[in-house]
């Protein structure tokens, strides 16, 4: 009789597209699906594994039982694992910190004007754009024991003889610095760039101002750009670190964690304890123990962008 | 505080020539407006003197010194920004603070000037304050503090007003040229508002497409146009152009008025003029027509206006599409080059 009788089923359908909520649902439950799959099941797991005492060897036909945190607990006491879990700091902070020199002194070349700029961009982003196999791969012939490009160049300066020459990723001394830099030459691309980015949103007329006001190259940079840019830098800063937490990639290809596990990280020798020698419980405890470190900076990151905005 | 001189100063920016051969010099504690159409070069000569832009050619001296090589914070200009420029990450203090800990003044001398600048701009309670939680005309305050802070030798002043809404634009007017003439030091204004400009400058520097057209008092420039581009570029409306065969000619809306209305022993030019319109403006009337006879059609195609103040009934009376004899006394009429289309003298032979 009157319209609403006569309604066909995609219009209904339609009047359902209008409803926010309705939309909403549609557009993010696959993403929701996709982050349950593959995020929280295994994440839930391993936190369960983590307080038994199942090995690769039980799998399917016996049933694990509970310990507790006697796997924690153990791992506290293992030499190993405390310096794997200071290595994870180290490597990250040391890295992020190097990044962060490089990147803004990239960012200031970058601002300058000079011939073949585009050239220099492309190489500089390079590292960044590399997949990241490649790159080590490239890496771990530069720290090649025998053909080393950085040693031959360093002896052709006079500066190294045979006696001393270093075996980068054979010297427990040496192997930390090697993968430190590694990781800094991975991420200060990306620093840079969002150093950049933040110095562009800086108004040009703050800038003259401070240069009328008879400020200086550093004083400018110190006590302007950096203050200013520093907001934006900290949260990819705390981006650059997760990655360089949960990163596993270099170490395995570089060093496996040797020598004598000195350069393992949580990763590494989580994958070792857990996949490698089979012991699944111990291996998703050294996991799960990064989970309050990055929930943290998450939290900072999360903080930090909303203050932008 | 110094004098400043320029002398043929060009600028291009690839093909484009920003400024070409400009001199100017501004006597010591003199108040100069730059006025011009945005793209005229006004802001590229102001950043030029400050030392932010390098001249393709040319001097700058302040204080009878060369400056072309040294950086902006060895000229010891201030300027204010037309958007104010505050450090936005620093408080009202620290603002005011920072050119002077540059000059590693110390710091209770520092807080000593702070306070007495604070003082003179009302800013005592903001000090705490970062500018983002300042009004506008706070921010304008601590922008013109934070340049008159650090006793400079020329103050120069990129539209500082043009961010403020009208009323607060009078006042502060007012409020600038009274700390000008206080402080005593030469002062370069750039704006494009001419009532600014005619309101603040003991002189007025014309620019125009790069160069400067006139410099001289506000009555000079508004009086005695030098070319037909400074005649209608001051003046709302502008000057009315008449294209004769042997000139232009050149009268201000307010001096062509009703015939009725001037004395029987004025020398007058007169116009028969045809009344299109009146616009009631409330304390004035502006009138569009065209003139009649042997003057038809030499205004191009612009309307001839007459400007009348509303003290002045006989307006009233004036009625859409009506014929009106009008006159200009012979002393208000200007006359241009029809080539160079620059002033000149008044010819002989008479309108």
């Amino acid at each position: 009789m009157s319209a609403n009788t006569r309604i066909t089923r995609s219009a209904r359908f339609a009047r359902l597209l209008d409803r926010p909520g309705f939309v909403a649902g549609m557009f993010l439950s696959p993403a929701v699906l996709y982050m349950l799959l593959l995020l929280g099941v295994p994440f839930v797991g391993a936190i369960a594994f983590s307080l038994t005492d199942i090995t690769i060897g039980m799998l399917f036909h016996t049933m694990p039982s509970f310990v507790g945190l006697e796997n924690f607990a153990s791992l506290l006491d293992d030499p190993d694992f405390r310096q794997a879990l200071r290595n994870t700091f180290v490597f990250a902070i040391g890295s992020q910190m190097v990044a962060v020199i490089l990147g803004n002194i990239l960012a200031q070349i970058l601002m300058a004007e000079f011939r073949f700029k585009t050239l220099f961009r492309i190489l500089v982003l390079l590292p960044w754009a590399t997949p990241i196999a490649l790159g080590v791969l490239g890496w771990k012939w530069m720290y090649d024991s025998i053909y080393s490009i950085i040693n031959w160049n360093l002896r052709f300066l006079g500066l190294l003889t045979d006696g001393n020459w270093p075996i980068w990723l054979g010297n427990p001394d040496l192997a930390p610095l090697a993968i430190i830099l590694v990781h800094a030459w991975k991420s200060f691309p990306f620093v840079g760039v969002i150093i950049l980015a933040a110095n562009t949103s800086i108004p040009r007329n703050v800038i003259d101002a401070a240069k009328v006001d008879g400020a200086g190259f550093f004083r400018q940079l110190f006590q302007i750009n950096l203050p200013l840019v520093l907001p934006i830098v900290t949260v990819g800063l705390v981006f650059g670190t997760v990655f360089a937490f949960t990163d596993m990639s270099v170490i395995w290809l570089l060093t496996r964690g040797g020598p004598i596990n000195v350069t393992h990280v949580l990763a590494t020798l989580a994958y070792q304890n857990g996949i490698l020698a089979g012991d699944i419980a111990r291996g998703s405890a050294i996991s799960v123990f990064l989970v309050p470190i990055l929930g943290l900076l998450v939290v900072m990151a999360l903080r930090g962008i909303r203050r932008r905005v | 505080m110094a004098n400043v001189r320029i002398e043929g100063v060009t600028k291009s920016f690839g093909e484009v020539e920003a400024l070409r051969r400009v001199d100017l010099e501004i006597p010591d504690g003199e108040f100069l407006v730059l006025l011009g159409p945005s793209g005229c070069g006004k802001s590229t000569l102001m950043r030029i003197i400050v030392g932010l832009e390098t001249a393709t050619s040319g001097d700058v001296f302040i204080g009878n010194q060369l400056v072309n090589d040294l950086p902006p914070r060895e000229r010891d200009i201030a300027m204010v920004f037309q958007d104010y420029a505050l450090y936005p990450h620093l408080k009202v203090y620290d603002n005011l603070a920072f050119p002077l800990k540059t000059k590693k003044i110390a710091s209770d001398e520092i807080s000593k000037r702070i306070e007495r600048v604070a003082r003179m701009f009302e800013l005592t309670s903001l000090l705490d304050r970062k500018p983002r939680q300042l009004s506008g005309g706070q921010q304008q305050r601590v922008a013109l503090a934070r340049a008159v802070v650090r006793d400079p030798v020329v103050f120069l002043m990129d539209e500082p007003l043009s961010n403020l809404d009208a009323k607060l634009r009078s006042a502060a007017r007012d409020e600038l040229k009274r700390l000008q003439r206080n402080v005593g030091v030469t002062t370069i204004f750039v704006t494009h508002d001419q009532v600014e400009a005619l309101g603040m400058g003991d002189r007025i520097a014309v620019m125009d497409v790069g160069s400067v057209c006139q410099i001289g008092t506000p009555e000079q420039v508004y009086s005695y146009p030098a070319n037909t581009f400074v005649a209608t570029f001051l003046g709302t409306p502008p000057m009315n152009l008449i294209y004769c065969p042997e000139h232009i000619l050149g009268f201000r809306p307010e001096h062509f008025q009703p015939k009725v209305l001037y004395g029987p022993e004025e020398d007058l030019a007169e116009f028969q003029y045809r009344v299109h319109r009146v616009e009631y403006l409330g304390n004035q009337r502006i009138v569009y027509g065209t003139l009649e006879g042997t003057m038809a059609n030499m205004s191009g195609s612009d309307l001839v206006m007459s400007s009348l103040p509303d003290s002045v009934t006989y307006g009233r009376t004036l009625s859409d599409g009506k014929s009106y004899e009008f006159g200009v006394r012979r002393e208000d009429l200007r006359f241009f080059d029809n080539d160079t289309e620059q002033g000149i003298e008044s010819p002989s032979s008479g309108v």
